[in-house]
């Protein structure tokens, strides 16, 4: 269909919203409750009002759809008039303390607040300009309802930020089907927050902190912790980093999303004074062998059928909250960064004879989920905290931007080799996907003991919320799916139940493509950064020298010297887990 | 009646859910979070929503009060009818003051509408309804009611 946007034709297609076909054909719409990631939209900001030529008031782009022969105005002075009331009410009830903001320079609001220009405060007078009594109890009664939650391990909410545009409730509703938000009480008491004012109880995945338009949900702060034992000379500071934050790191000092900045984010850990960067990439390797071990052991001893992968936290957390009776089909290998602690505080510390206890653990991930899962006691291995703090690449840039200390100036630096050499199998856990295709590379090795000829598994590539594929190996048949996004999974896990579908090895990965797509890593996102992340994982894992988990050096080394072999009592202690029914 | 009895004499639809709160209500005196998530269990919805739902509406009471409650319509016939003189006396009267939360006993609070546009000015004593509420009144519905 034909409609006119500013008086230029555009092709627009039936039943898609103004706002759409206007991003489609790159004519920008400032909203702030409109997210890719969430549609339909509600139109609950105002901001992307339009005229048109079949409504007689404005109409907002996000919710209103194309019709023939509909003609739309995007920038005109009535729209700019009206966006730019709107975004002084918003303002007025937004706390405005940008100096001191976790989003400062992140921020859309603040972004719009500039582009409009508001520098009036026409709704909320402040302190001196105060005439009567009656301002005073309107302001008061406007941060009546601020609530504030550091309770639980990964996610920090501050209402008094919050513009009630609702993308929270949305995608924790939509996407992970958890709900933990709601839209409480209502007119001007209004508040996004838990049932009860609650701390918060859900999976942790940190989406509503990568959605939020403010700094209203964030990650919870660990920069201090961090900075503490960082300026502490007892402590040996050890960094490990994620598979996928070398990817997007770049991202967060304005480069392209996908530019590869491995050496770069060595160099900064090195830079802020860390003794030892090593690489989780190890740890994915460490976890691919033993499920591979592990899903052969099932294979053999005829199940329980299908096995699900283990890495991702928030999943963990879903399956032990919510479905309790999967328990013992998840995997008991621990996620790479639980994996790859408890080694440093035993084998890398017994060979460099250094005390455990003066070891701090510090992990660079994508991920707030991953704050949680350090805190889990269940998964230590060693005698001490395995890992000690968790940093998201938010945090981490923070810091630096902080300390003034610019990745672009620094050169590139190699991961310390004890426990930093990588293959490409380990990278590759960074997208949805990619922990199917790694353990595939080992498990049809183990299996048929002959060398893999193709290592690109193309079936389990790809956007799709569920992938299945069938996988002949020898005579054997295995039926595998990947999941992300725990709506899909939540169908999956039915579609199981009521046995409408069977598998023998599913992984699931809580957030959007992965980990790339991952609560903690930089803001804004949407599909097509999360597609040009994938990109950059898929072209260095094509470029990596080893491409198989069983084939690095190091691991070889330590299940040589330290472990015996995958599955062995010692790796059992230090690299499995059990889980808990955590149901309500 | 027990919380169970009320959640077993209606169907676990969504178009009952705001007629259980109110019956729970009725028993309870307001929608704790324990009865929140009975009802949420009940009906098969996430307690976020059961709770947002509960909170949106003036007539649920989401807090523990266990104060008289005094609510006097704010609508716009209701302000016409000088609804405002009548939350000033009740203030007067009560040395208390509308959405002030201090006093130990009473509370006084505007509602929206209720529907009685034309009885109006509205205000509500608990569950009573006084209808055409002339300032002088105030007096005599404190003295009998409260």
């Amino acid at each position: 269909m034909q409609i006119k946007i500013n008086k230029k034709s555009y092709q627009a297609d039936e039943g898609e919203t103004i706002l759409s076909a206007c991003k489609r054909n790159k004519i920008r719409i400032p909203a702030l409750c409109a997210h890719p990631n969430l549609s339909p939209s509600e139109g609950v900001c105002r901001m992307c009002l339009v005229e048109t030529n079949q409504t007689r008031g404005l109409v907002p782009a996000c919710a209103q759809i194309v019709s023939r022969g509909l003609e739309v105005f995007t920038e005109t002075e009535k729209i700019n008039k009206a966006r730019k009331i709107n975004l002084e009410l918003l303002w007025a009830d937004h706390a405005g303390k940008c100096a001191s903001c976790r989003r400062n320079r992140r921020c859309e609001l603040q972004n719009l607040a500039e582009e409009f220009k508001i520098d009036e405060f026409k709704f909320v007078p402040r302190r001196k300009e105060l005439e009567n009594k009656d301002e005073l109890d309107l302001l008061k009664d406007n941060w009546e309802h601020t609530v504030l939650d550091e309770k639980n391990q990964s996610i920090a909410r501050d209402s008094q930020y919050c513009i009630e545009c609702r993308r929270c409730v949305r995608i924790c509703r939509d996407m992970q089907t958890v709900e933990a938000y709601g839209v409480n009480y209502r007119s001007s008491k209004t508040n996004v927050g838990t049932p009860y004012e609650i701390p918060l109880d859900c999976i942790f995945c940190g989406q509503c902190s990568a959605v939020c338009p403010t700094a209203a949900i964030t990650e919870k702060d660990d920069i201090e912790k961090f900075e503490k034992v960082l300026a502490d000379p007892k402590k040996m500071v050890i960094v490990q980093t994620a598979p996928s934050v070398r990817f997007t790191f770049s991202e967060e000092f304005g480069e392209a999303p996908g530019t590869f900045w491995e050496g770069k984010l060595v160099a900064v850990l090195k830079e802020l004074g860390c003794d030892k960067v090593f690489d989780t990439v190890l740890g994915a390797d460490f976890t691919i062998v033993e499920e591979a071990h592990e899903l052969i052991k099932r294979l053999k001893n005829g199940g329980p059928f299908p096995m699900f992968t283990s890495c991702c936290p928030s999943w963990i957390l879903y399956v032990e909250k919510y479905y309790s009776q999967f328990i013992p089909n998840l995997s008991s290998c621990k996620s790479p960064q639980q994996m790859l602690a408890p080694l440093v505080k035993t084998y890398y510390a017994e060979s460099e004879k250094i005390n455990p206890a003066q070891t701090v653990s510090v992990s660079i991930m994508p991920c707030t989920s991953k704050k949680y899962e350090a805190q889990r006691p269940e998964l230590n291995g060693s005698d001490h905290k395995d890992v000690d703090i968790v940093l998201t690449i938010r945090e981490l840039a923070r810091l630096l931007r902080k300390k003034k200390i610019d990745p672009r100036k620094l050169k590139e630096k190699k991961y310390d080799p004890a426990l930093g050499i990588s293959t490409g199998a380990g990278l590759l856990f960074a997208q949805s996907g990619g922990v199917m295709e790694a353990a595939l590379r080992t498990a049809v090795e183990k299996i048929t003991g002959e060398e893999l000829g193709k290592m690109e598994f193309e079936m389990v590539r790809g956007e799709a919320g569920i992938r299945c594929a069938e996988i002949e190996i020898n005579d054997l048949k295995l039926k595998i799916a990947v999941v992300h996004e725990i709506r899909n999974v939540k169908k999956l896990l039915e579609d199981i139940k009521a046995s409408r579908a069977s598998y023998d090895f599913v992984e699931v990965m809580a957030c959007p493509n992965g980990c790339i797509g991952g609560g903690g890593q930089p803001v804004p996102v949407n599909q097509n950064i999360r597609n040009a992340r994938i990109k950059g994982i898929l072209k260095r894992d094509k470029g990596m020298p080893l491409r198989k988990s069983h084939e690095n050096p190091v691991l070889k080394k330590i299940y040589k010297e330290f472990l015996g072999q995958p599955g062995s009592e010692k790796a059992e202690e230090l690299l499995h887990t059990k889980y808990i029914n955590r149901k309500k | 009646m027990s919380l169970q009895k009320i959640l077993l004499k209606h169907e676990p639809k969504p178009e009952n859910l705001l007629k259980v709160l109110k019956e729970i209500q009725k028993e309870n005196k307001y929608i704790g979070k324990k009865e929140c998530e009975k009802v949420a269990e009940y009906f098969s919805l996430p307690l976020a929503r059961v709770f947002s739902f509960a909170s949106f509406f003036d007539e649920v009471e989401t807090r523990k009060g266990g104060k008289k409650i005094i609510k006097v319509c704010s609508g716009g016939p209701c302000l016409m009818e000088d609804s405002r003189e009548v939350v000033r006396q009740i203030e007067l009267h009560l040395r208390i003051e509308a959405g002030n939360d201090a006093h130990p006993k009473y509370k006084l609070e505007f509602i929206s509408c209720r529907g009685l546009c034309d009885q109006g000015p509205v205000v509500m004593v608990d569950d009573q309804v006084f209808e055409r509420v002339r300032p002088e009144d105030v007096d005599d519905i404190i003295r009998n009611y409260l």
